[in-house]
């Protein structure tokens, strides 16, 4: 080929194309400033004597890798998953189940929680990824709701009611989760983990890939990409992601049950995302801790707190694109 | 014309029908290695149909394709692109959000066996990224590649459109009408570097510019109402009479 070289091989300012490391944007100092925040949170919270915010502040975060693993799938992939509560659930049982029978190891349950998530995944993923748009929505719902339905009739393990879980899981010679704060570490670092997963993934090939399936599927598939199979991958990862906090969220609540994998559970999930900000890597968590807070916050007002929650986040979409990532992105600068 | 082992791409009776209507109506041709097939005929002749038929977005109802000595014709999209086999589209096909440079990586990158690759940034493959940048030299498009490709004019994002196809470095090119939209500048310069590519590529062209057509193709054929009329040399194209009546009209536009 003989391409006419018309311009020299320069190298222009690199900052507008995504690799620029050292230079970290605004709003993600204002993202890095609350995470290193919320690692203070422990010990300030100790010293006001405020324990019950440190459990708030737990779900939080639980809730937060949730949503994280949802936008995976909704934010970058295009996938409306409305079942994602699952995941939740299973992860739950899996701490639930064992200790019903006196199996503490929180390896064990962190085990049972990677593969099981990881074979739902893979299993509804192959036939729901199939469908496109409300098709998908409603049936990744219909599969969350036969997963629910089955640990309902599961009377061994409490059915409706659930399952009260007596010790948390242990991790010998490590840490004892009996202790809140430990807990928060755990479910703290994790989080990070989460954090930097997401990152590298959506900035890797196989990010792009699915960024690209997003919104051009055809193009993505002429360009000798098997859409299909990048997405399950991807799907099979978020999935297992949320599988992990519903580990913690089974530890946190030390009771489980069918209740977690409702699909107002799922629904939950998107509109933290929706808060946060679709297509952002802290939007999620963002998103889970001002639901958590507000849900907290208005449920102690009012009882009719879902009406006034309704019309924040109507506002919200209407006149705030982007969520609060959008926000705090015009406030403080591009996060790229 | 051309001897059989140099034939890349052949379709033998191929038909699409679209309710009752018959898109591609029993189309065989062939195109060979470094040759340049135009297809030329008036809009609704199922010039893009065959492309779709070709690439594998669609599946034909009756016929066989076969590239490479190989039957394809049950062959998905992806197994197509992977063999070398890389398509342009009418209408602008991109990713929006994406600069110009992940657009091309992206392609370059589609050629590899996989994209499992879930840790190191996409941005930091050197060799792929000089792969993006050379074809963008090509088309003119280098000193974008930043943007955002939502942030090019139209006639810029064509450019992009075929980057993305020769970015894949395929054996054979389904370029359709990838000068439409364009100005009359980058015509040329496309129309330069349509003919350098098919030096060493085969190319099936669809194009309405008929100067550039005339200037590349090394066959036309013209098809109208879903057949072929006539193929053959541009010389004896111009001067066929029913070609003429039906298609070229006079003026040659």
């Amino acid at each position: 080929m003989t391409g006419s070289q018309t311009n020299p091989p320069q190298e222009p300012d690199r900052d507008t194309q995504g690799k620029s490391w050292g230079k970290v944007s605004g709003s993600t100092t204002v993202y890095l400033g609350i995470i290193v925040l919320l690692g203070f949170a422990p010990p300030f919270l100790s010293l006001i004597n405020e324990p019950f915010y440190l459990d708030l502040l737990s779900r939080m975060l639980i809730l937060g890798i949730a949503a994280l693993s949802l936008n995976l799938i909704l934010g970058y992939g295009g996938m409306i998953s409305m079942g994602h509560a699952a995941y939740l659930g299973i992860g739950a049982y899996c701490v639930g189940i064992p200790a019903y029978y006196e199996i503490y190891n929180g390896f064990v349950h962190l085990a049972l929680a990677i593969v099981l998530s990881g074979i739902f995944a893979f299993l509804s993923g192959i036939i729901s990824l199939r469908t496109k748009g409300v098709y998908f929505i409603m049936i990744t719902l219909a599969f969350t709701q036969m997963l629910y339905f089955t640990f309902v009739s599961l009377e061994e393990y409490g059915g409706d009611d659930g399952l009260v879980i007596e010790l948390r899981s242990e991790f010998p010679g490590l840490f004892d989760t009996e202790n809140n704060t430990n807990l928060y570490y755990c479910i703290y670092l994790t989080l990070l983990g989460s954090l930097l997963l997401v990152h590298r993934l959506i900035q890797a090939p196989f990010g792009r890939v699915i960024i690209g399936s997003k919104h051009n599927e055809e193009r993505m598939r002429s360009l000798g990409y098997n859409t299909y199979r990048y997405r399950l991958v991807c799907y099979v990862i978020s999935g297992i992601l949320c599988g992990i906090a519903g580990v913690f969220l089974g530890n946190f609540t030390s009771f489980i049950s069918p209740e977690m994998m409702d699909w107002t559970h799922s629904g939950e999930l998107i509109f933290m995302i929706v808060i946060g900000g679709v297509n952002s890597l802290f939007g999620p968590l963002i998103g889970s801790m001002l639901f958590i807070f507000f849900e907290e916050w208005l449920s102690g007002i009012t009882v009719y707190w879902h009406f006034i929650f309704g019309l924040m986040l109507i506002a919200l979409v209407l006149f705030g694109k982007g969520g609060i990532n959008g926000l705090i992105t015009a406030l403080f600068g591009e996060r790229r | 014309m051309t001897n059989k082992e140099s034939i890349l791409l052949s379709t033998n009776g191929l038909v699409k029908s679209f309710g009752g209507v018959k898109a591609v109506n029993d189309i065989s041709l062939s195109v060979a290695d470094n040759t340049i097939h135009a297809i030329i005929g008036p809009n609704g002749a199922g010039k893009t149909t065959l492309i779709s038929l070709l690439s594998g977005d669609l599946t034909p109802d009756k016929g066989t394709i076969s590239f490479a000595q190989k039957d394809i014709t049950k062959e998905s999209v992806e197994q197509r692109a992977k063999q070398g086999l890389a398509r342009s589209f009418q209408i602008t096909s991109i990713i929006l959000p994406m600069t110009l440079l992940e657009n091309v990586m992206l392609s370059a990158r589609g050629r590899e066996r996989h994209a499992y690759q879930f840790w190191k940034p996409a941005s930091q493959n050197k060799d792929i990224e000089e792969q993006a940048i050379t074809v963008l030299q090509q088309v003119g498009l280098w000193d974008q590649r930043y943007k955002p490709a939502s942030d090019i004019s139209h006639g810029e994002q064509r450019q992009l459109e075929l980057a993305m196809a020769l970015a894949m470095q395929p054996r054979l090119l389904l370029l359709d009408e990838p000068m439409a939209g364009m100005g009359h500048a980058e015509s040329e310069k496309i129309t330069g570097l349509l003919g350098t590519i098919s030096q060493d590529k085969a190319i099936l062209l669809i194009e309405h510019d008929m100067d550039a057509v005339f200037q590349l193709a090394d066959t036309i054929s013209v098809l109208v109402s879903g057949s072929v009329i006539a193929s053959d040399e541009p010389a004896n194209i111009r001067s066929d009479p029913q070609v003429q009546s039906a298609y070229l009209g006079g003026n040659s536009c």
